[in-house]
């Protein structure tokens, strides 16, 4: 069994045990069958240090053949070419309501729709604020993705210190810089 | 809540963070998890089943 890992462009080192198979500009990050979810995380996540641009695939996109492999992303290539263009160079930093005070944890239906939304109005306000910052973003109904170019990490943090500071109400937790997980749109 | 408390907070919902990640973002080229080979198969299911976030969870239904 094939296990994939990640698409790179730029390849510089690969730990023991991983394989890199080129399909034209695109190269596949590949190893035996893996299947702890933690370890492919933190595999992809050694691989931001090691390439020039990283595309994480999701876990559990296992194949069993190098032709199956190659049949699989034939198809996309020039999506995943586009992908990693879009990504190079930048990492992911994750913004995430913190339930302070636990919409679980409502004494009634009331109570919780009301602590919901006060999660969304939280999220779409520092969204709105840090989306500037960061060459292209994406947002769920609980958290937020911000693609920031890696020598502007810093800046980016700092905006985030910026927000909370000014309004110190906001439970948001930031967490990252992440591989770019959330800027790899299915195919 | 303690500086300890606050810190180990953090830790796990980075760990959260990774989990999501992993299982519900990034490029996906089969279209699913291949479903080939039932013994292993189950494993994966379950962990899916498992650990589908909340976030997924929503997704789907507001989808449905």
């Amino acid at each position: 069994v094939i296990h994939l890992y990640a698409f790179v462009r730029g390849l510089r080192e690969l730990d023991a045990g991983l394989e890199s198979r080129p399909f034209g500009r695109v190269t596949a990050v590949v190893g035996r069958e893996e299947r702890d979810p933690l370890r492919h995380g933190l595999v992809v996540e050694s691989l931001l240090g090691r390439a020039d641009a990283v595309l994480p695939v999701r876990f559990g996109e296992r194949f069993a053949s190098e032709d199956d492999l190659a049949a699989a992303v034939a198809p996309r290539l020039e999506a995943l070419e586009q992908q990693l263009d879009h990504v190079a160079g930048c990492v992911e930093v994750g913004v995430r309501v913190v339930p302070h005070h636990d919409s679980a944890e409502a004494p009634d239906g009331a109570a919780y729709m009301q602590a919901r939304l006060r999660e969304q109005r939280s999220l779409e306000f520092v969204h709105r604020a840090l989306a500037a910052h960061a060459r292209d973003s994406v947002r769920t109904s609980r958290d937020a993705g911000y693609l920031v170019a890696r020598d502007e990490v810093p800046g980016f943090s700092a905006a985030v210190e910026q927000l909370l500071a000014s309004h110190p109400a906001l439970d948001v937790l930031c967490t990252g810089p992440w591989a770019p997980y959330s800027f790899g749109a299915a195919t | 809540m303690s500086v300890v408390e606050r810190r180990s907070l953090a830790d796990q919902l980075t760990l959260v963070d990774l989990v999501d990640r992993v299982l519900n973002k990034g490029v996906v080229v089969t279209g699913d998890v291949t479903l080939s080979v039932a013994d292993v198969d189950l494993v994966y299911v379950g962990l899916r089943l498992l650990l589908a976030s909340a976030a997924t969870f929503e997704r789907e239904r507001e989808a449905a």
